[in-house]
């Protein structure tokens, strides 16, 4: 199961960050000269890649179910 | 990108803007606070799950699971936080010197423009409730309409009693048949604009809410 574990959050991650892109053209679409919106998607960007390392990350680190694939 | 004179589509090149407003920041407080709370706890469980500090939860394939649904909840927490922002921040109120326009941004696909003849406006009124509104000056102003329109509600804008003060006198001049090319708030406040107050009309130039080679000024100000 553990191998499965980083393909399954990538590919939902794939879906999520389409949508996410489709959220953020929008957003800039509807902007208004001035206005804060570009600092929000930074802001959210940037939110958005820390979380995705710090999941990744725990994820590596979890020993996975079966021995065997460990062995060199 | 539209700036404040190309604002909504079929705007005149020469049509100001008196009014553009947002709701204000305060009101969208608890969606920022109910986001940080769902990021933070699961981040907690993640790190928690993840050194195994939880003793019912022993590291195997189940704390994996666990983690992987933890690590998808805070990315759709923060895609449900965006729609809810684009909710929040699309919303716009603008008042010309010929109509009222609100702007609805109601869900990510949904977008609902409204637009009212400035003749065809019947009352206003501002509600200023509660501590934080009457605090920072903020909160909803209604717009009665003639007929069986729709009225307008403007909800959360900075300056509610200013803006109902424009949105009036405007009406009056253009009842009163003074053509648009003319009509100015005769007031000692002629716009708010991204939440702040215009005194004159070079404070609504620079803010591009006005064309800067348009002559129109308040009768009180002429003889400046």
């Amino acid at each position: 199961m553990g191998n499965y574990i980083i393909p399954i959050y990538l590919t939902v991650l794939f879906f999520l960050v389409l949508i996410g892109l489709f959220i953020i053209y929008n957003m800039l679409r509807f902007r208004y000269k001035g206005d804060k919106t570009v600092l929000v998607i930074i802001i959210m960007s940037a939110i958005f890649c820390v979380n995705v390392v710090f999941t990744l990350g725990i994820l590596q680190d979890q020993p996975i179910e079966n021995p065997q694939v460990n062995i060199k | 990108m539209n700036d404040l004179l190309h604002s909504f589509p079929g705007q005149n090149s020469n049509e100001p803007v008196y009014v553009f407003a947002r709701s204000f920041p305060l009101s969208f407080l608890p969606n920022i606070l109910v986001f940080l709370l769902a990021m933070v706890f699961s981040m907690a469980g993640e790190f928690l799950i993840s050194t195994n500090s939880i003793s019912m939860i022993p590291i195997g394939d189940f704390s994996n699971i666990l983690i992987l649904f933890l690590g998808i909840f805070q990315l759709i927490a923060m895609l449900v936080f965006l729609v809810s922002f684009m909710d929040f921040y699309f919303d716009v109120t603008i008042i010309t010197d010929r109509r009222l326009v609100e702007i609805g941004q109601e869900s990510l696909l949904y977008r609902k423009i409204s637009e009212l003849s400035l003749e065809d406006i019947e009352d206003v009124s501002s509600t200023v409730s509660g501590l934080f509104q009457t605090t920072f000056n903020y909160g909803h102003v209604m717009i009665q309409t003639a007929g069986e329109q729709e009225n307008f509600s403007i909800e959360n804008v900075r300056h509610p009693r200013e803006i109902a003060a424009i949105a009036l006198d405007l009406s009056a001049q253009a009842k009163s048949n003074i053509s648009a090319q003319r009509r100015i708030p005769e007031l000692d406040i002629l716009g708010v604009v991204n939440n702040k107050i215009m005194h004159t009309t070079d404070d609504l130039k620079s803010m591009g809410a006005i064309l800067p080679t348009d002559l129109r000024r308040p009768k009180r100000n002429a003889a400046i």
